[in-house]
């Protein structure tokens, strides 16, 4: 008998049990250790925004979207023009190309031509646009093609280039920082070839590029013609949502989550304090002004110079930012607490509100912290972990808060963490019904300010060149790069120039990861400084809720030259504030001067108010006025008429 | 078959056991990896310092360490007498501390006071009896410490009515208020020599329970005080804490949590009043016996405590076991504020080379913040064979130093603190241990969330074994500890230390902290300090280079003598910053012309100031007469013996007055003029 074949049968009870043992062993380590499966992600394409037919300026849009673009060179940025109106006059009006006609052109100051909209307008197009520059409107083309030529007066060729930097602004007459930083303002896209001309007043050239002809400017009939010759719209888009390097994707690597900071379009921008998109968008339809005065809903609430956000994302240590939210609240001031879904309760939801604090969700990305999974299995058996996504990680939050905070609609990602490539991250939070993320910003020790040329918030663009249902707003300092001197410095430029947003982003963490005694001083003084700066302190969803509100009032004017009158039919539309008693209303801007010559007396609703209700811009180009009431009102605004000239005997 | 059937299970039960076996070991062995075994070391002890130096200076200690040790017994019992040392190292600066055997003529006849601890005094050899007679006739000043033989029957009371246990003080001579009632307030531990009545002719300085415990006499032109009460132990028992067990035993006390066996330093504590207690009562003593009762009756300088002549410091320090090189962003304030502290750090916080050379670059030293074995901090080392460890041990204080060594960008480490605020079973353990690694400042004494002097002091004092021999190390206790609840604000504190306490004051803050929890009142209020250090004229430095400058300042070399009859100086320029107390008193003398005329008191001083900053202070009063200048005799200035007018300022050290007088690094003649 085989001894070996013995034992096996002797042994076979223990060997079995031996077996039971082993597979025990490997049913608890497969518990202990789920198989991870990441995330699906829904997404949505972007859309066009319904047309508003009331305003000032009309902003003329293509009929059909875009091919999808491969290079940022084949982007379509009609919509980077959007951007630029949304932020600058609050209220304009669009239409798409084929609506086009005398009807829809009435009454309007300035007409925007986007290029793809020059592309491909009809002649019966350009004519109902020569006749409204004849009759006294400003028309704005950009790069113009060949069937232009008659009312552009510029014979462009088809041959571009890329568009470097401003060389010359003489012709615009811009003074102070705006002159000193626009030749600084990186310039992105093309810049279409054509001949030399003199400078205005002597010619038509208002900007000069790379010392070619950049913007011209030609009076026909009453009117006047703008033609820019370089991409002014893919210029704001790409400095403000990123530039990529190729393929619509950022930097050489192939990572597929960067941060925000890898897709700045111009290094110098990672360390400036100059918002160099809203410089030159501001420099250029400032002109418009010269022609005759254009009102806009001011920026901001009543007469503030700016705004201050605070937010404080909490990606693992929620009781700090509690302390964050606590100390807000003690300077009669609030934040933003991105906080983590895994790392929240009912009872500290509770604290939040106590602390007057507004929530968003920080989007836990499994980067940086552990990702957030649910196992999934039958019984104890769970061998699975998947991985929550964007929406998922919405609801959970969103279970512990009370019914009437509502969905929660901001989000920062984990470590400003990012999709590499154009938009799909954008379109991933756009199909999680998100309203604004405030991801974009410095990241580490050596980046701060502007880096993405505005601290505006934008409405980010797919690759067809459709803008996104939600806003992005980018802040200016973190928790490497707050210091109380640095942001000090930031509130005088905003009040004194720029007028901007200045977000804040320090998070949860930054006492444990990045310590240092200048952050926190920043932080405490930064709610007193920024009233002492006349910065509306609010919340991201105050301050979007505020820009709805902008965006959905209506502002029209009409301008009479021979009684120097500006009457302004203003319907305005105000959001809920913490700090603020009556609401947020936004104030409304006119032009200080009109060619040289002060407001002589401004009538509101047929009251005649004192000069000094109104509030003079940084930079001295506006005055402001406060209007307390939401509603309908009509605001006259009287020049002075120049003395006439003393005649020789 | 049948019998094969019988056998096989036999054989099979050996390769049954077998299997088992190695199962149950791999078991084991996975069991261990998980759950090391861990196993204690012994701690490396040092036995201790027998401090004898030989200085320039005017005081002399004698204390006999074969003697100390010899005293056995439990706390109350022990000799004390090297507290002696910390006394006059403390609030003199330099000192001669012989033992009997180096006791030599030579240095006895150049000191002006000389101490005869209770080491010595029991009994002293006939020729040394005569010789100190002699010195004393001389015009010097001799202390005995609860004298015995022929020292108490030449100068002390009969001593008749024997040992008793002290209660309290109950009179200090001349000590103004509220120092009076400070000291009644001091919690003794302490026996004192009861007589059934007083020296003829001597002066009560000091009774407890209306008893004399310090008194003088006068013999010849010079004096003897005889000190009946146990002084070391008075100070040692307020300063080092006592055991609360016998044999010099520690044990937790009820309110800490069960499960932790381990004492705390608070459990050290001598006496309840002594948490929250805003009076260093140590220090008052200390300065009582040296400012109130050595230097009255026998007028000498004394190194000011502090740098700068300022009034007091605070010393600065920054635990941490988290935040690696960020555990120094306090300093980065902190040094733009003129200001500079101590990090200590565990050695595995995170620490980095590259971030330890930048704190040292920028001035702030680091210390070990350090896992002590045998404490729920403890830090344990994995050991075993190729990736095999199933045991732990701890890392022994040793290796914690070596391991902070590499990471800093000097070769030495000299501050520390236990981790945790835990302390030993064994009263003076620690520090043994930390003598024996050449550690010079711990700073583990602190009363969690109470601030003031539960220890009777601010300042660093030596500490001692358990058999009475003083170790290389000083204890730094934390006078405001890390979010402090109880006991005096900082501010009060400061105030106290301005108006007259003049004290050195640990100020402990966790930069973690703030990681947790981002309190902003406790960061507005860190920020005010600094404005409340200006506003009360206190530096704040690290005590690193707190007991750098208390070094110095020991090793500096003092003497001095006084000169009666000599001619007051001619009447120069005012003296700027002469008080407005100063400012009444001139109001009220003579005309200048008139006092120049006047024979005037000299207390010429001969000092090498080893440091800068360095200033001293000299009675503002010399029997009847008043200080008027203080003058550097120079030859800088052509001729031999010219001098120049000093600046110089009133303090009030515990309600004493006394003129300040900064000084140039180097050797330096000083005369102090006191005139009627």
């Amino acid at each position: 008998m085989n001894p070996h074949s013995n034992i096996w049968r002797s042994l076979r009870w223990d060997f079995l049990l031996l077996v039971l043992l082993s597979a025990g062993l490997g049913i608890y380590w497969l518990l202990s250790t789920p198989y991870h499966r990441a995330a699906e992600e829904k997404h949505v394409d972007g859309s066009r925004p319904p047309d508003r037919t009331e305003g000032d300026i009309l902003l003329l849009l293509p009929d059909a979207p875009s091919a999808e673009a491969k290079e940022f060179d084949e982007l379509d940025c009609t919509y980077g023009w959007f951007n630029i109106l949304w932020q600058e006059y609050g209220s304009f009006a669009s239409a798409l190309t084929r609506n086009l006609s005398p009807e829809i052109l009435a009454g309007r100051s300035v007409v925007i031509v986007p290029r793809r909209v020059a592309e491909s307008m009809p002649t019966t197009g350009v004519s109902a646009l020569a006749g409204f520059v004849r009759n006294g409107g400003q028309l704005v083309i950009e790069q113009p093609g060949e069937g232009w030529m008659s009312l552009s007066g510029v014979s462009a060729s088809t041959k571009k280039r890329e568009a470097k930097s401003i060389t010359s602004t003489e012709g615009l007459g811009v003074h102070g920082p705006t002159r000193k930083h626009l030749p600084s303002v990186p310039l992105l896209g093309t810049l279409q070839m054509a001949p030399q001309q003199e400078m205005w007043p002597s010619g038509p050239t208002l900007v000069e590029i790379d010392s070619q002809p950049g913007v011209l400017l030609r009076e026909v009939g009453q009117g006047r013609v703008y033609t820019f010759l370089f991409d002014m719209g893919c210029t704001s888009t790409g400095l403000q949502q990123g530039l990529p390097t190729g393929k619509m994707r950022f930097g050489r690597g192939t990572e597929t989550l960067i941060p925000t900071s890898a897709r700045v379009a111009d290094e110098k921008m990672r360390t400036t304090r100059v918002p160099f998109s809203d410089l030159l968008e501001r420099s250029l339809l400032a002109h418009f002004s010269t022609a005759r005065p254009i009102p806009k809903l001011w920026y901001y609430p009543g007469t503030y110079a700016g705004a201050l956000l605070l937010s404080h994302p909490a990606a693992m240590n929620t009781r700090a930012a509690i302390g964050y939210a606590d100390w807000n609240r003690k300077q009669e001031g609030t934040s933003t607490i991105f906080v983590a879904p895994d790392r929240i309760n009912s009872a500290q939801t509770g604290l939040f509100e106590q602390a007057e604090a507004d929530l968003g969700i920080l989007w836990v990305r499994g980067q940086s912290r552990p990702p957030i999974t649910r196992t999934i299995g039958i019984g104890a058996l769970k061998p699975l972990a998947q991985e929550l996504s964007l929406e998922e990680q919405i609801g959970a939050i969103s279970r512990l808060l009370p019914a009437e905070r509502g969905r929660i609609g901001l989000v920062h990602t984990e470590e400003t963490l990012w999709g590499n490539d154009w938009s799909l991250t954008f379109e991933q939070m756009a199909a999680a019904r998100i309203k604004m993320d405030t991801s974009f910003g410095p990241n580490g020790a050596e980046e701060f300010g502007y880096l993405f040329g505005t601290g505006f918030p934008f409405y980010p663009l797919d690759e067809r060149g459709l803008p996104l249902p939600l806003l992005e707003q980018p802040f200016l300092l973190h928790e490497q790069s707050l210091t109380r001197e640095r942001l000090e410095r930031f509130l005088v430029n905003s009040r004194s120039y720029f007028h901007q947003p200045i977000a804040i982003n320090l998070p949860a963490h930054a006492m444990e990861r990045n310590p240092s005694a200048g952050a926190l001083l920043g932080f405490r003084d930064a709610l007193s400084m920024a009233k002492e700066h006349n910065h509306w302190v609010a919340t991201q969803r105050e301050f979007l809720e505020f820009l709805y509100a902008r965006r959905q009032s209506v502002l029209t004017s009409q301008w009479s030259e021979t009684t120097r009158r500006l009457t302004i039919s203003v319907n305005l539309l105000g959001a809920n504030s913490r700090t603020l008693e009556g609401g947020a209303i936004p104030g409304v801007a006119v032009p200080r001067t009109w060619r040289g010559e002060e407001i002589e007396k401004v009538i509101l609703d047929g009251r005649e108010l004192s000069p000094r209700e109104l509030i003079t811009s940084g930079p001295s180009t506006d005055k402001i006025l406060a209007i307390d009431q939401q509603g309908r009102h009509t605001i006259s605004v009287y020049y002075k008429t120049p003395e006439a000239p003393v005649p020789l005997e | 078959m049948q019998i094969e059937l019988r056998r096989k299970p036999r054989s099979h039960t050996a390769t049954r056991i077998l299997l088992w076996t190695l199962v149950l070991a791999t078991f084991g062995l996975f069991y261990l990896r998980a759950n090391p075994w861990q196993i204690d070391i012994d701690p490396q002890l040092s036995e201790g310092n027998e401090i004898s130096r030989e200085a320039q200076a005017d005081i002399i200690i004698v204390i006999d360490y074969d003697a100390i040790k010899h005293q056995g017994g439990d706390f109350d019992r022990h000799d004390w007498s090297a507290a002696w040392i910390n006394t006059i190292e403390q609030e003199v600066g330099p000192v001669t501390i012989a033992t009997p055997r180096s006791l030599s003529h030579k240095v006895l006849g150049e000191s002006r006071i000389v101490i005869l601890t209770s080491s010595v005094s029991a009994q002293v050899p006939d020729a040394l009896m005569a010789r100190l007679r002699e010195h004393v006739e001389a015009g010097n000043l001799l202390v005995v410490e609860r004298p015995g033989g022929a020292l108490r029957e030449a100068w002390a009371a009969d001593g008749r009515a024997g040992e008793r246990r002290g209660q309290q003080f109950t009179f200090a001579k001349d000590l103004p208020e509220p120092y009076q009632t400070q000291i009644r307030e001091i919690p003794l531990s302490t026996d004192y020599i009861g007589s059934t009545r007083a020296r003829e002719g001597s002066i009560t300085m000091l009774s407890i329970d209306g008893a004399p415990v310090v008194y003088s006499n006068r013999v010849g032109e010079g004096h003897v005080i005889t000190v009946d009460f146990d002084y070391g132990e008075a100070l040692t028992a307020l300063q080092q804490g006592k055991p609360n067990k016998p044999d010099f035993q520690v044990a937790p006390s009820a309110r800490q949590p069960s499960e932790h066996e381990t004492p705390q330093p608070s459990d050290l504590v001598m006496d309840k009043k002594l948490e929250g207690a805003p009076v260093p009562y140590a220090d008052l003593l200390e300065r009582y016996m040296v400012h109130g009762v050595l230097l009255k009756f026998a007028p000498g300088p004394t190194l000011w405590t502090f740098p700068d002549a300022r009034e007091g410091v605070v010393l600065a320090i920054h635990q941490d076991e988290q935040l690696g090189d960020g555990g120094a962003w306090m300093l980065d304030h902190e040094l733009e504020r003129g200001s500079v502290s101590s990090l200590l750090t565990t050695t595995d916080a995170g620490l980095t080379a590259a971030g330890a050379a930048t704190i040292h670059r920028k001035g702030g030293d680091i210390g070990l913040l350090w896992r002590m074995q045998g404490t729920p901090s403890e830090q344990l080392e994995p050991m075993g064979i190729a990736g095999f460890e199933p045991l732990t041990r701890p890392t022994s204080l040793k290796q914690q130093i070596a391991q902070l060594k590499q990471t800093l960008p000097v070769s030495y480490v000299r501050t520390c603190r236990i981790a945790g605020g835990w302390w030993s079973t064994r009263w003076d353990e620690p520090f043994r241990q930390m003598a024996k690694e050449n550690l010079r400042v711990d700073t583990s004494y602190e009363l969690p969330r109470t601030s003031g002097y539960a220890f009777g002091t601010g300042f660093p004092f030596l500490a001692l074994r358990s058999d009475g021999t003083p170790l290389g190390v000083r204890e730094l206790p934390v006078v405001v500890p890390d979010r402090a609840v109880e006991g005096p604000t900082l501010t009060e504190l400061l105030d106290s230390s301005k108006q007259g306490h003049h004290m050195a004051i640990t100020y402990a803050m966790e930069p973690a902290s703030f990681a947790d929890y981002p309190d902003m009142e406790r960061f507005g209020a860190w920020l005010d300090l600094f404005d409340e250090l200006e506003r009360t004229g206190h530096a704040m430095t690290s005590p690193y280079r707190y007991d750098n400058f208390m070094r110095t300042r020991r090793a500096s070399n003092m003497r001095s003598r006084v000169i009666e009859g000599v001619d007051a100086p001619k009447p120069g320029f005012k003296i700027p910053t002469l008080d407005k107390k100063e400012l009444e008193e001139q109001e009220n003398k003579p005309s200048p012309e008139a006092t120049s005329k006047k024979r005037a008191t000299l207390l010429r001083i001969t000092i090498e100031a080893k440091s800068k900053g360095m200033a001293l202070t000299v009675p503002a009063r010399l029997g009847t007469h008043t200080y008027s200048s203080a003058r550097q005799r120079s030859q800088r200035l052509g001729k031999e013996g010219s001098s120049a007018e000093l600046e110089a300022r009133h303090v009030s050290l515990i309600g004493i007055d006394l003129v300040l007088v900064p000084l140039e690094r180097g050797f330096n003649t000083i005369d102090i003029y006191y005139t009627p």
